[in-house]
């Protein structure tokens, strides 16, 4: 393989990366801002994401037959997927993290860890009741098609990028629009609103935010709304880029997203977003090593192969803990003694 | 006739992101003195405390024990080499009891290993035996026998004080630093509290450094008193120079108010 | 100012040594006749249903409660020695006789307690939560399984049909490389107990860290070369007679594993050593699938040998047991000391000065390194000594299954053995162990037997089968357990009045650091009042 066609091999590693990576950016906020307010690492929201998946598969599922325009069933989809997972993040926090907001930091997280069990096995018993395992989306027609083929109405956008070596799914552009549309929204609610500073005094110090009249516990309520909200999102697209989910998926995008999180600088929006599209690409970047390693004559480089993605990411993880625990964007926090 | 220094600090600098908590201060202590540090809140009193038993490490200066530079040492580093302290924020072990809490004091000073442990050797049975023999005789230093088998939290607040100390000599130190001893304590206790700290100087030979903001208690009790504000040092010297001080009347009432009395500071 | 102090009176039980006798001799019969398959043909409709598996794991849980209660009850010192070790070498082995799942299952059990007493090691005492203990459990499992099955001879050939260019020369480089960095690596170590680190110095070691690991891989690979000749003696894997030296190179290799793991991520703050244990877990366990030479990846290794002890045998076969016996035998008696040494190694650690260090950390790391307690240090300590507890465990797993593959040690075993410690009670010994019995019984014998029960019913479809409800066993557990009874149904006395006392204080401190105060009980400390009146008269000596 020589330069000419290695080249647009690597822009669409890249741009593959970077739609992986809006998905693990949006999964990220909802831990980088319950981490925000809470110091918890919420384990659960991977679960949480996962049920957007399940209510975006089954939402899909019900509208398969009906003449109704892709989009509008799409806007559907996010619309439950939002409303649902929010509100079951906000039902954890209530039942399960609310009651132990005192206790030594070791409990709050262990409990996080089984309600992620719990919910792995709650959403596979709802589907499972109903014999499906593996959830397999169907999607409104053209959305797995080529972004502006040559049928379409913008064949020239589409040949253009064509000509840069770009292979987009429709629904990939789809996915980077909803991202960059929440994202947008997020950025609004938390920067400009009343809501936003008084979540942003809570995640500064909840003490004070009390003293000056800011309910805490409706402030923390509203960060696991919306970042239940965002993991709802998440799991469409996710479904959407993917394909198929099951109730046990959220394990691995829960991880590189906690990952991305971190090496932004936990605590940070734009870290977290920053921080996702980086793993996105770096993930694959790591899954096409052996291609790379054929090409540089690195022999070794071909034994890495997909299921060395996951140990990227924690390889990551470790690093930037180990050199950098403030992250890419993080502020430095000395602890008070 | 000089006193040797046993705790000697040049030029400590720290800054937190644009703030600088700690500024160029210089601080002696001499062997067997009662030393007391004093400034308005947020003055920069416990980082410098923290400084100097290494939690921050200093942007410049020097920390010399005995000698000994200390900077670049790790906080149990630090205490091995003889400087032990409490905390503004009482921080008892709290799942252990009184006794237990002090023979955790006692770590560094013990010989026996894991292996030791696992076999029950006579180095373990030893050195437990001299942890609870320490933890015995600090427990009747500061007036806490009865407590012994207590869960140390399970104290009065005064005596959660008092057990700070009892474990912070656990580590036989050269120099003890109190943060603030006296916080939340009634005037009885306050009492009990400067006798304690006497017989820490005179029966166990150990200098002390605090900080306080109950000033009778400082001033009854200090040889010398160093002042600091917004990081500097502001002022220095025998409790009556320090109080008529104009720079540290303004340091406590701000600028103007010089002629009121300081002993009102909020806290 | 006195404190109330919750001390309950002490309620004076009565001696039930007679009831404990009893218990023990009925649940004892229950538990030989419902594992013996003759007297069970005869009791027709009674013996179909002492043979279902959830009827049997119930009868087992009757007959290892036996032990709990003499434990927990006030009884004459003899009953309770007679129960508990009656139970443990008379009447489980006799049962195991006729049925030898029930051996294998208690084997089972000490696996998992003395993992569980592991974990509680780093989680309970040190208040470390390591999500990827299992990991070190793979580490012992893998380095029998190894060597005591073909797949060393196959290493070997592999070997020695691709030498390189490994000759003796390199054995020696190997050794001498590795024996002068770890003398510089101890050197400089030494120089830094003394001396602060300075750039060059901790460069050096980085360095000599570097020049440790090519070494020993150079040593390593150079000694299988020269031995591939030896590939054909080693069909079987090694000489059964080695697995004493492995017993102890697999507590070795556990806490070595530990300490390289321990060493880069203990620096880090709790919650993130629990993800970072969790992927290094999962790191183990992807390398177990991919290095397929070493490991046979997703296949597995299999057949793995086992000891054989020839007066144990003889001895077996004088009680009676059959010859295909004498190795799951032989494993119970080896874990049930194993277990037993684990115990008295933890109990002896606990009270000691390294176990009152742990527990300071948990407490309060700032204050505890404030008293001279090196944190790293100690913290690493913690995590060999439970990864050797897993790595001598996983030796034995490896040699009872005699088959291991990476399965055995996913992500969930680890969540497993921590839901164990959960449920028994961090920090407390007997709190554990009841915790490993209790989620292995539901593990292996009341889960499948619901997933046999409803197997057949159309309107659970298979997809949503009761019988791999391990996930919500487990989260149900770690959630119930940190919300209503977070010290375990065993608590240790520490971990009970900690608890407790936490949940008694006000919300003055959202970061969980703040000073405590409340004092006990209704000792309330009212900021600012008291100072303030000692405070005016001080201020009026100007």
């Amino acid at each position: 393989m020589d330069l000419a066609t290695l080249l647009p091999f690597l822009v669409n590693v890249i741009a593959g990366g970077l739609v992986l990576g809006f998905v693990y950016a949006i999964i990220a906020l909802g831990y980088t801002m319950v981490y925000g307010v809470l110091q918890l690492i919420n384990f659960a929201h991977s679960e949480v994401f996962v049920t957007g998946a399940v209510v975006g598969f089954e939402v899909f599922r019900v509208l398969t037959p009906s003449p109704m325009n892709g989009y509008l069933k799409l806007l559907i989809a996010l619309l439950a997927a939002m409303v649902i997972s929010g509100l079951l993040n906000v039902t954890i926090e209530r039942l399960a993290y609310r009651p132990l907001r005192n206790a030594p930091r070791l409990v709050p997280l262990i409990t996080a860890i089984g309600v992620s069990l719990i919910l792995q096995d709650v959403l596979r018993l709802i589907e499972g009741f109903q014999g499906r395992f593996d959830l397999t989306y169907t999607l409104p027609d053209g959305f797995s098609g080529k972004f502006c083929g040559a049928e379409s109405s913008c064949a020239a956008v589409g040949s253009t990028l064509a000509r840069l070596g770009l292979d987009l799914q429709l629904k990939d552009v789809i996915l980077i629009v909803v991202a960059l549309l929440s994202l947008a929204v997020l950025n609004y609610l938390v920067n400009r609103t009343r809501l936003g500073k008084a979540i942003r005094a809570v995640a500064q110090d909840r003490v004070t935010a009390g003293l000056m009249g800011i309910d805490s516990n409706r402030m923390i309520s509203a960060t696991f709304l919306i970042g239940g909200a965002l993991g709802g999102i998440s799991g469409v697209l996710f479904g959407m880029k993917f394909g198929t989910v099951n109730a046990y998926s959220g394990f691995d995008p829960g991880i590189i997203a906690f990952t991305a999180a971190v090496l932004g600088g936990i605590g940070s929006i734009p870290g977290a977003v920053l921080g996702g599209l980086a793993l996105g690409v770096i993930q694959n970047l790591i899954g096409v090593t052996n291609i790379f390693g054929g090409l540089l004559g690195i022999a070794n480089l071909e034994a890495i192969d997909a299921s060395y993605q996951r140990i990227g990411a924690f390889i990551v993880l470790v690093l930037i803990l180990i050199f950098k625990p403030t992250g890419l964007l993080g502020k430095s926090n000395v602890e008070k003694v | 006739m000089t006193t040797p220094l046993i705790l000697d600090v040049q030029g400590l600098t720290k800054t937190f992101g644009g703030l600088t908590a700690v500024n160029d201060v210089t601080f002696g202590v001499p062997q067997g003195g009662i030393i007391s540090v004093i400034g308005p809140n947020g003055a920069g009193k416990t980082t410098f405390f923290n400084l100097i038993t290494g939690i921050y490490a200093p942007d410049r200066g020097t920390i010399r024990l005995a000698g000994r530079n200390l900077v670049g040492l790790r906080p149990d580093q630090v205490a091995a080499a003889g400087i032990a302290r409490t905390f503004q924020n009482i921080r008892l072990f709290s799942s252990m009891t009184a006794e237990e809490n002090i023979m955790v004091g006692r770590h560094s000073r013990l010989k026996s290993t894991f292996l030791d442990a696992v076999l029950h050797t006579r180095g373990f049975h030893d050195s437990e035996r001299e942890a609870r023999e320490t933890a015995r005789i600090m427990l009747d230093f500061v007036g806490l026998s009865k407590w012994r088998r207590e869960l140390a939290t399970n104290l009065p607040y005064g005596d959660q004080r008092k057990l700070e100390i009892a474990r912070a000599l656990a580590t036989t130190p050269k120099l003890i630093l109190l943060d603030e001893p006296a916080a939340g304590m009634n005037p009885r206790e306050t009492e009990d509290l400067k006798a304690l700290i006497r017989s820490i100087r005179d029966d166990l030979g150990v200098t002390v450094v605090l900080i306080e903001h109950d000033m009778r208690l400082v001033m009854t009790l200090s040889e010398s008193i160093t002042v600091l504000d917004y990081g500097t040092k502001i002022s220095e010297g025998l409790p009556h120079q320090v109080r008529n001080d104009p720079a540290v009347m303004e340091a406590y009432l701000g600028r103007g108010a010089a002629a009121g009395d300081y002993g009102k500071e909020a806290r | 100012m006195t404190a109330v102090h919750p001390v309950s009176p002490r309620r004076v039980t009565p001696d039930r040594t007679g009831l404990l006798l009893l218990i023990f001799l009925l649940t004892s019969a229950l538990l030989l006749l419902s594992h013996n398959r003759e007297w069970l043909g005869t009791l027709g409709g009674v013996g179909a249903l002492l043979r279902n598996p959830i009827v049997e794991a119930v009868v087992v849980s009757l007959f290892l409660a036996n032990i709990l209660f003499a434990y927990l009850w006030r009884a004459a010192p003899w009953a309770k020695a007679l129960v508990g070790l009656g139970s443990l070498l008379l009447v489980l082995p006799w049962a195991g006789q006729e049925d030898t799942s029930l051996l294998d299952l208690s084997i089972q059990i000490m696996i998992f307690a003395a993992l569980a007493l592991g974990l509680n090691i780093v989680v309970g005492l040190a208040g470390l939560l390591d999500l990827g203990y299992v990991a070190f459990f793979a580490v012992g499992a893998y380095l029998w399984g190894i060597f005591a099955s073909p797949r060393l001879a196959e290493i070997l050939r592999y070997y020695g049909e691709n030498p390189g260019a490994t000759n003796a020369g390199t054995l020696a480089l190997g050794l001498f490389l590795t024996a002068v960095t770890a003398a510089s690596m101890v050197a400089i170590n030494r120089h830094h107990q003394r001396v602060p680190p300075t750039r060059a110095s901790s460069w050096g070691f980085g360095l000599a860290s570097f020049g440790l690991v090519a070494g020993l891989i150079l040593s390593a690979r150079a000694l299988l070369v020269l031995n591939a000749f030896r590939a054909e003696g080693l069909a079987n894997g090694i000489d059964p007679n080695f697995f004493w030296l492995f017993l102890a190179l697999s507590v070795l290799a556990a806490a070595i594993v530990g300490v390289l793991i321990g060493l880069p991520v203990l620096r880090l703050k709790g919650d993130y050593l629990a993800i970072i244990t969790l992927g290094l877990g999962e790191v183990i366990r992807v390398l177990a699938n991919n290095l397929d030479l070493y490991s046979a990846g997703s296949q597995g290794i299999t057949p793995i040998g086992s000891a054989s002890v020839g007066w144990f045998d003889a001895l077996a076969a004088r009680l009676g047991f059959a010859e295909d016996q004498y190795g799951l035998l032989f494993l119970y008696v080896l874990s049930l000391l194993m277990v037993g040494i684990i115990l008295v190694v933890n109990v002896r650690l606990d009270r000691s000065r390294i176990g009152r260090a742990w527990i300071a950390i948990r407490d309060d790391e700032v204050a505890a390194q404030a008293m001279g307690v090196p944190l790293v240090r100690t913290k690493l300590i913690a995590f060999a000594t439970g990864a050797s507890f897993a790595g001598v465990m996983g030796m034995i797993f490896a040699a009872k299954q005699t088959f291991v593959s990476p399965e055995s040690f996913n992500l969930f075993q680890s969540i497993g053995v921590l839901s164990m410690v959960i449920l028994g009670g961090m920090g407390s010994f007997p709190g554990v162990i009841l915790g490993a019995a209790v989620v292995t019984l539901l593990n292996l014998r009341i889960l499948p037997g619901l997933g046999e029960a409803t197997a057949n019913l159309s309107w659970i479809p298979q997809q949503a089968n009761p019988g791999q409800l391990q996930r919500l066993i487990f989260g149900v557990i770690l959630v119930a357990m940190m919300l209503l009874r977070p010290e375990g149904l065993l608590p240790s006395r520490r971990r009970t009045l900690e608890l407790h006392h936490e949940g008694d204080q006000e919300d003055d401190s959202a970061k969980g650091t703040g000073p405590s105060l409340t004092g006990g009980g209704g000792d309330v400390y009212s900021p600012g009042l008291e100072t303030r009146q000692e405070d005016e008269p001080a201020g009026g000596t100007r």
